[in-house]
């Protein structure tokens, strides 16, 4: 694996999450992580089979081989995506890493004065670490998404792609409500709902920056594809004066038409719906003869180690459409009490291959895994996980070695190549187990081992080396055969 | 060059995006050309289009109605009428229907505002009755565009979204929208295109379904059937 330096697009995301109290630790949580993501991962697997039937896997492979080609493709396709989107008077930008789009996104707001946002649930957003830098340089920043809205009241981090507060409960959000929006105390989800919907009217009235993530861009036409079920993202991109939007590079399609069949996918794996309630695609800022809408449109695109993934096996995991399927799938998800232990802001299976990909490190996420292969079957994308896993692993068994193991393989394997080396080693090695077993003290000389090995050594014992060798023993039945 | 510049150009980029691929990459992975295996719904005369998308739209919790043309200003009134409305907002593009409407509504109470409208107008709306670009029968899905003649937010911003439909825009699948002259007229005309499958929702609290959260609770969707 190179390391982060020796790349010039090396990403820099900022997961202080790791940092965070584990969530794994309260036995509620786990319960209602346990309970939502069994009960998603059964209605996306029903959502499948009435959609398609037996099809399912051809649909799936349909999906998988746009991506596979858009991906194969992807300057040519970012080129014809550019073009598209500015000759409709959209600006579109390229950002190396999280810093870089953050500065583009503070730029465009100091130019145009702005001051207050609002801001619709992007991922990419939360690997750049968006939101602190806004509110440092002055913007008053609402996140939009009622669990996203949670999160941030709570100045806590979303826990799940799709179910940002899988981990809270409505007693939890009620005092939340309470105690933040001065609210009276309820915990019926339908109340605190229309609490937030009234507070966020307000912050929307007000606003003059929105900002948003992307589901999808269209190459041929360049647009942005935004899908929502709560239309946060409708009012947080047709309110305000300006719209920017965060968008990773891969989430490219060529044309409308192969749009149809990412949508007929990404709504049944993550939530079992037929389609989001909203799917809304932005073509650019208003026209001359419009009257309302945003007067500019910005699309930042970035790279942040995507890139450093084009032309290898890892490029598969730019398939990914940000369902969440994996995770509910995943065994090791539930008993961990979902997203924050993995301590990045991609949780879960893809989280575990994709965080090490893009951003280096994060050795331990790859054995954050049973291997069993759950996540693959629920990935509408048939992105192969547990290959990734197990390659992940293999990358840092040849490259992470402790020392000692490293002599001693490189010991032993000098003698297995040289056979006089090799027979005194095995000669060497006779002598000793043979002279510990003369002396009886077998048993004991391996108890004199430091640490764990000496708990090792007491229940065991060593093999008793034969009298002679295979070597030996060929060699006197030969002379013993060629006298007779 | 020093790496990543302030303001990485395009070609730059494009070309370090290159490099990272490979022409036997490109050559191996053909843009499949027949989605079909996607398709869920058939054009054909078979399909009785209307009724499914009822079918299908009333599964996603919105309130399909058909009603001939000749009682259409009726159906409004009485649709108007279940809802607490002080102030109606339309934005409808086809000439024939915004009559239809503002001759309905003139007969009423309500305040009627139409398009063009002052951000308040637009901001304090109780019900915005809109037009459609098209509308899916495969999910019951409504498309809403933006233009000329109809608000950006027109469908996202009041409790109560009225949407009238005629027959002859409802495409069979999904697969069909895109590929439909409607979905080119769109792009054309409008800055925007919205695929409505429903009222605004969240679970988000414990998974405990909420509707009008941000946008509409409710969505009448009007079928012009004759």
């Amino acid at each position: 694996m190179s390391s982060p330096g020796d790349h010039p697009l090396h990403p820099t995301l900022p997961y202080s999450m790791r940092q965070r109290t584990s969530a794994g630790a309260d036995p509620a949580v786990k319960k209602a992580v346990d309970d939502t993501t069994a009960r998603r991962d059964q209605m996306r697997r029903e959502a499948w089979h009435q959609a398609f039937g037996e099809r399912v896997d051809d649909v799936r492979m349909l999906a998988k081989s746009i991506k596979q080609h858009t991906i194969a493709n992807l300057d040519t396709y970012l080129g014809q995506f550019v073009d598209a989107a500015e000759a409709r008077g959209t600006k579109v930008y390229f950002a190396p890493d999280g810093a870089h789009a953050n500065a583009i996104c503070l730029d465009i707001a100091r130019q145009n004065n702005l001051s207050r946002c609002v801001k619709s649930k992007s991922m990419v957003t939360e690997e750049t670490n968006l939101l602190p830098e806004l509110e440092h340089a002055g913007i008053e920043t609402w996140e939009t998404d009622l669990g996203e809205y949670i999160v941030q009241l709570d100045e806590d981090a979303p826990s799940h792609i799709v179910t940002p507060v899988i981990h809270k409960d409505r007693y939890s959000v009620g005092r939340l409500f309470e105690r933040k929006l001065k609210s009276d105390y309820s915990d019926d989800p339908e109340v605190l709902t229309k609490i937030a919907r009234q507070t966020l009217r307000h912050h929307y009235e007000r606003a003059d920056l929105g900002i948003s993530g992307g589901n999808f861009l269209i190459a041929e036409t360049g647009s942005l594809v935004i899908c929502t079920n709560e239309g946060n993202a409708d009012l947080a991109v047709t309110l305000p004066r300006i719209h920017i939007a965060f968008v990773g590079i891969e989430k490219l399609v060529p044309q409308m038409s192969h749009l149809g069949v990412f949508l007929k996918l990404l709504a049944r794996s993550a939530t079992a719906q037929p389609i989001t309630v909203y799917t809304t695609i932005v073509h650019g800022p208003r026209r001359p003869d419009e009257h309302d809408g945003p007067e500019q449109v910005h699309i930042i695109l970035l790279d942040n180690g995507r890139s450093r993934l084009l032309g290898a096996e890892a490029s598969e995991l730019l398939e990914c459409i940000r369902c969440g399927a994996c995770l509910n799938a995943c065994p090791v998800f539930r008993e961990v009490g979902g997203g924050h232990a993995y301590g990045a802001v991609y949780s879960g299976p893809i989280g575990a291959v994709l965080t090490p990909s893009l951003k280096g490190g994060y050795a331990d996420l790859p054995f954050a895994s049973s291997l069993c292969s759950a996540c693959y079957d629920a990935c509408p994308m048939q992105i192969n996980i547990p290959h990734h896993l197990v390659r992940l692993r293999a990358e840092q068994a040849e490259s992470r070695v402790p020392l000692l193991e490293r002599t001693f393989i490189r010991h032993w394997f000098g003698r297995l190549l040289d056979e006089k080396r090799y027979q005194r080693g095995i000669r060497w090695m006779r002598r000793l187990t043979r002279a510990a077993e003369s002396t009886r003290a077998a048993p004991r000389w391996l108890t004199l081992l430091p640490g764990p090995a000496r708990d090792w050594a007491t229940e065991r014992t060593l093999p008793q080396p034969s009298r002679q060798t295979f070597r030996e023993w060929w060699q006197a039945k030969h002379d013993h055969g060629g006298s007779t | 060059m020093t790496w990543p510049p302030r303001d990485l150009s395009r070609d730059d980029y494009l070309k370090w995006i290159g490099m990272g691929l490979t022409e036997h990459a490109a050559a191996s992975h053909m843009l499949p050309s027949d989605l079909s295996t996607a398709r869920r719904c058939e054009q054909s005369p078979d399909v009785d289009l209307v009724g499914l998308f009822c079918d299908n739209a009333a599964a996603l919790s919105m309130k399909p109605t058909r009603c001939p043309s000749t009682d259409l200003s009726r159906t409004i009134v009485t649709t108007l009428q279940q809802h607490d409305v002080r102030s109606v907002l339309s934005t409808i593009d086809d000439a024939a229907l915004r009559e239809a409407v503002e001759g309905a509504l003139c007969a009423t109470r309500d305040t009627l505002t139409g398009w063009p409208a002052s951000r308040e107008a637009v901001l304090h709306a109780d019900l915005v009755i809109t037009d459609v670009a098209a509308a899916i029968a495969e999910t019951g899905t409504i498309v809403y565009d933006a233009g000329p003649n109809r608000s950006r937010c027109g469908h996202a911003i009041a409790p109560v979204h009225l949407a009238l439909v005629r027959p002859e825009q409802i495409q069979a699948d999904l697969l069909d929208f895109f590929t439909s002259p409607a979905c080119a007229d769109s792009l054309q005309r409008s800055a925007s295109t919205v695929l409505i499958s429903g009222p605004s929702k969240t679970a988000d609290i414990e998974g405990v379904l909420v509707e009008g959260v941000h946008g509409p609770h409710t969505v009448h969707v009007l079928i012009i059937d004759d």
